[in-house]
């Protein structure tokens, strides 16, 4: 057992798209940085570097027989985390530790980690207790694995490992929910009862925030409109008042950064104008929808008519994406479901006594549950297809940080309670009984 | 007594008594050198060791703090052992909490300070300027902080802060004088003056690239006799912090990071951020910085300009230098006789949770005054920060409660009237716990719903 005394617990949260670290007690994490990061090969013999691709090929090639995967092993890697990805490098891949949600990468994870503690909270792991949050269809593997981690590289004195699901659910102050998390990489949803996860309850949906911006980003290019990377581009003043912009060639920049880049400018499009349309979107009925202008970095106004309303849609009905030129179909698309259908199709799957009080205690959370009207629209449609007598209820915080923040917040909750000091799983339990014990000390 | 504002920078130390519009009485170097008169050394050379209590922002040298606290605030503002007074500080973005922990026990243990507080630099420095929402450029001797404000509030996810700052420019200044002038011996402090007297920014980078050839070259005598020649290195510094890429570091220029910085807010604070730009510390009152900073800052989209505020006349030249202990003074001025400071009873009466006391003044937080005193009290502070947050009082479903349960509540409260009336009545709290154990039912007011 860890008895710390009033050293406050640091509570970090590695999401698919963006990292979350700060204090125990604090109202917000204090670090909030992209979880990608960038690459660049340091080979010694050669001069041009392989051309790494993006994170899906990366980690096939890991387990695949490309040519390439003896090269990765002897090849080291200088990462970029946090603000230093901002800065365009020649060559200068962007990686992602995660596919589908689960880490597939631990040496990125020990950069973001590392990043975190030393640059942004300027703090020394020893001396903190560690709180992490973990995605619900976690694996035992992996949850050892960051134990270890911890405790070998960053010597925690304290450490525990609780589930995004039943943080969100204690951020909101209940113990039973039915928590839909919308974030970057993927949407889950999880019913949480007593603050406990019902396994065979969790579904994930690959539709996220990030698909969504590829989505919107592919729909624009195809109307015809170039989106520049902010680093491409340069604005000259020809004369006083007047400005021009000049295009830099920057041929050594990689395809991964370029399309990171844009897809930053085409996440801002989207946070600013999408709405959830009220009722199932229609392509003929949308058409002739008053458009809404926004201007991109480089000085351009474009306007955006349907797709306003298409693409926070597709978090409904999937088979929009498949509309937009440019999108690929599902790996798997006969269980890609609108988030509808994951809502009902996961309490069905729990015990009949607790469906009702889930049906009333839909929880909102992560960045992509802050579009506008996605609460309404989903509180309607789950009403269409639930038992009569269930009394539906969605449940969002006002605020949309706390929102994208809510898994964080709850474990800055946790952390602080007075009772929890008692379930940390400490450096001496993992040295006496081994990190298989993590099992039994976080459920 | 009036409280007493000090701002510990890694170059100057700036401390007064809080006189809100006047420049601090005192500005020193918080340099300091080891007296090594007591120390016997083998070869009989006396070393000088510099020590520098505060590096980039933040007190690593604790021993060393204090001294200089011991020398400004009984021997310069003149406290008396047993009478001290109240103290506010300022400290730089992203403290870490054991910081200002630190600090706290020094103040309270060293010096028996009869109060303390601690707010960011950042926020100061607008309060100086009479804003409370805006952003904050401060380009220090060790640092430069980049941090939106809204509403007295610093945004830490969208601030941002650089480890460059005053020092690595005099180290640049360094040496381009060396190469230019490859015979002359420079001394770092003089580095320094001649930096504050050189440095300078070109118009804009076309300006800047064009100075080379165009430049007049100045001569200078050094203290020492020396006379060194100053061309373009003046503007090769003042180019540096919108070109990074000249002090050997790969990132953007100030103003993109400024750009960078504020688009992390919310959308809706961006215009009010925008428009009340400040540019503060020692190394923003370079010639030519600040006309440089708004002509690059007008090539931004148009939609994220910055454009910079102006500082009230009442307020003393070289506002920009002291803005963060002005900002200071007012607060001061404020806090104290509200009495939101630390005091000493409550570090002494068991865990403390400085951070969330101090919160009060800068968030829209909750009071937690403790007024008791001597017994240990653990109290773990959870705030709500949104006041307004339509979930912060739950739903309770009136009607619902009312067909449900009122009559039983009506009856038990009845019952609890009657039973307390009575002569021989248990006290308060028996009297309902009986009552709990013989109907079994959950206490009124749980009943909430959702």
């Amino acid at each position: 057992m860890y008895g710390g005394d009033e050293v406050s617990a640091i509570v970090i949260d590695v999401g698919s798209y963006s990292c979350k670290a700060g204090y125990a007690g604090d109202d917000t994490p204090k670090a909030v940085f992209p979880s990608v990061v960038g690459s660049i090969e340091q080979t010694e013999d050669t001069d041009d570097p392989k051309p790494d691709k993006e994170a899906d090929s990366a980690s096939d090639s890991k387990n695949g027989a490309k040519p390439m995967d003896v090269d990765k092993a002897k090849t080291k890697h200088k990462l970029y985390v946090g603000q230093e990805l901002d800065f365009r490098r020649d060559h200068m891949e962007v990686i992602s530790p995660m596919k589908d949600g689960t880490v597939t990468d631990w040496d990125i994870v020990d950069n973001i980690w590392n990043h975190a503690f030393r640059r942004r909270l300027l703090i020394n792991p020893e001396e903190h207790p560690m709180l992490i949050a973990e995605p619900s269809t976690n694996t035992a593997q992996q949850r050892e694995k960051a134990a270890e981690l911890m405790f070998e590289n960053y010597k925690v004195p304290a450490l525990f490992l609780a589930k995004n699901a039943v943080l969100t659910s204690f951020a909101s102050g209940r113990a039973t929910s039915l928590v839909v998390d919308s974030g970057g990489g993927s949407t889950v949803v999880s019913a949480v009862h007593d603050g406990f996860v019902l396994q065979k309850s969790v579904a994930t949906s690959p539709v996220g925030g990030e698909f969504l911006t590829d989505c919107m980003m592919k729909s624009l290019e195809s109307k015809g409109v170039v989106i520049r990377p902010r680093y491409s581009f340069k604005k000259k003043e020809i004369s006083p008042g007047e400005y021009k912009i000049v295009d830099l060639d920057l041929p050594n920049t990689t395809e991964s950064y370029r399309l990171y880049c844009m897809r930053a400018i085409a996440s801002d499009i989207k946070e600013s104008v999408c709405r959830v349309p009220d009722t199932a979107f229609d392509e003929v009925a949308y058409a002739n929808v008053p458009t809404t202008s926004y201007e991109l970095p480089d000085g351009q106004t474009i306007e955006v008519g349907a797709d306003r309303f298409k693409v926070p849609d597709i978090l409904f009905n999937p088979s929009l994406s498949q509309t937009i030129p440019g999108i690929d179909g599902f790996a798997d698309s006969t269980s890609v479901r609108g988030i509808q259908r994951m809502v009902i199709d996961s309490i069905n799957k729990c015990d009949v006594d607790i469906r009702k009080e889930l049906f009333s205690n839909i929880l909102l959370s992560g960045g992509s549950s802050s579009i506008l009207q996605l609460k309404e629209r989903l509180e309607k449609e789950v009403l269409e297809e639930s038992p009569q007598a269930a009394r539906v209820k969605v449940m969002a915080s006002g605020n949309s940080v706390e929102r994208r923040f809510s898994v964080w917040i709850g474990g800055s909750i946790l952390a602080s309670l007075g009772s929890f000091q008692q379930m940390w799983f400490s450096k001496a339990e993992y040295e006496e009984h081994g990190v298989s014990y993590i099992q039994r000390k976080c459920p | 007594m009036e409280a007493v504002v000090v701002d510990a920078g890694s170059k100057l130390l700036k401390a007064g008594i809080a006189a809100p519009d006047q420049a601090p009485p005192l500005v020193m170097p918080s340099k300091m050198k080891v007296d090594v008169e007591d120390q016997e050394l083998a070869d009989g050379a006396v070393v000088e060791e510099v020590v520098q209590p505060v590096v980039r922002g933040f007190v690593k040298d604790w021993d060393a703090m204090e001294d200089l606290l011991n020398y400004v605030l009984y021997r310069n503002i003149g406290w008396e052992i047993g009478d001290e007074g109240q103290i506010l500080f300022t400290e730089p973005l992203f403290t870490p909490k054991t910081l200002r922990e630190q600090l706290v026990q020094l103040m309270f243990e060293k010096f028996n300070v009869s109060g303390f507080y601690a707010s960011e630099q950042a926020v100061l420095s607008l309060y100086a300027v009479g804003r409370i929402s805006g952003c904050t450029v401060d380009i220090g001797h060790g640092k430069i902080d980049i941090a939106p404000v809204c509403e007295g509030a610093v945004q830490h996810i969208a601030s941002k802060r650089l480890e460059i700052g005053g020092v690595d420019l005099t180290n640049l200044f360094a040496q381009e004088l060396k190469k230019s002038n490859p015979s002359v011996n420079l001394d770092v402090s003089d580095v320094e003056r001649l930096k504050e007297q050189y440095a300078c920014c070109a118009e804009d980078q076309l300006a800047f690239e064009a100075i080379g050839s165009s430049c007049q070259p100045e001569k200078h005598t050094l203290p020492d006799g020396q006379v060194i020649t100053i061309e373009k290195e003046g503007y090769i510094v003042g180019e540096a912090l919108f070109q990074p890429h000249i002090l050997g570091l790969e990132d953007y220029g100030i103003v993109h990071q400024l750009v960078t910085s504020v688009s992390n807010v919310s959308s809706e604070y961006h215009r009010q951020l925008l428009e009340n730009t400040m540019l503060c510390g020692g190394t923003a009152s370079m010639t030519g910085f600040e006309d440089r900073f708004q002509r690059e800052a007008n090539l931004s989209a148009s939609a994220i300009c910055p454009s910079l505020v102006k500082p009230p006349e009442y307020m003393p030249e070289n506002l920009a230098r002291y803005s963060a202990w002005l900002g200071g003074a007012i607060l001061a001025k404020i806090v104290f006789p509200q009495n939101q400071h630390v005091t000493k009873g409550e570090v002494t009466s068991g865990h403390l949770d400085v951070h969330n006391l101090i919160k009060l003044v800068e968030g829209e937080v909750m009071d937690c005054n403790r007024q008791d005193s001597s017994d240990k009290m653990l109290a773990d502070a959870y705030v709500w920060s949104d006041a307004g947050d339509p979930n912060l009082y739950g739903e309770w479903d009136f009607e619902e409660w009312k067909k449900l349960h009122m009559k039983d509540f009506l009856a038990m409260t009845n019952g609890f009237m009657h039973e307390l009336e009575q002569p021989e009545s248990k006290t308060r709290v028996e009297t309902y716990e009986s009552f709990m154990q013989q109907h079994e039912q959950p206490a009124p007011g749980t009943q909430v719903e959702g």
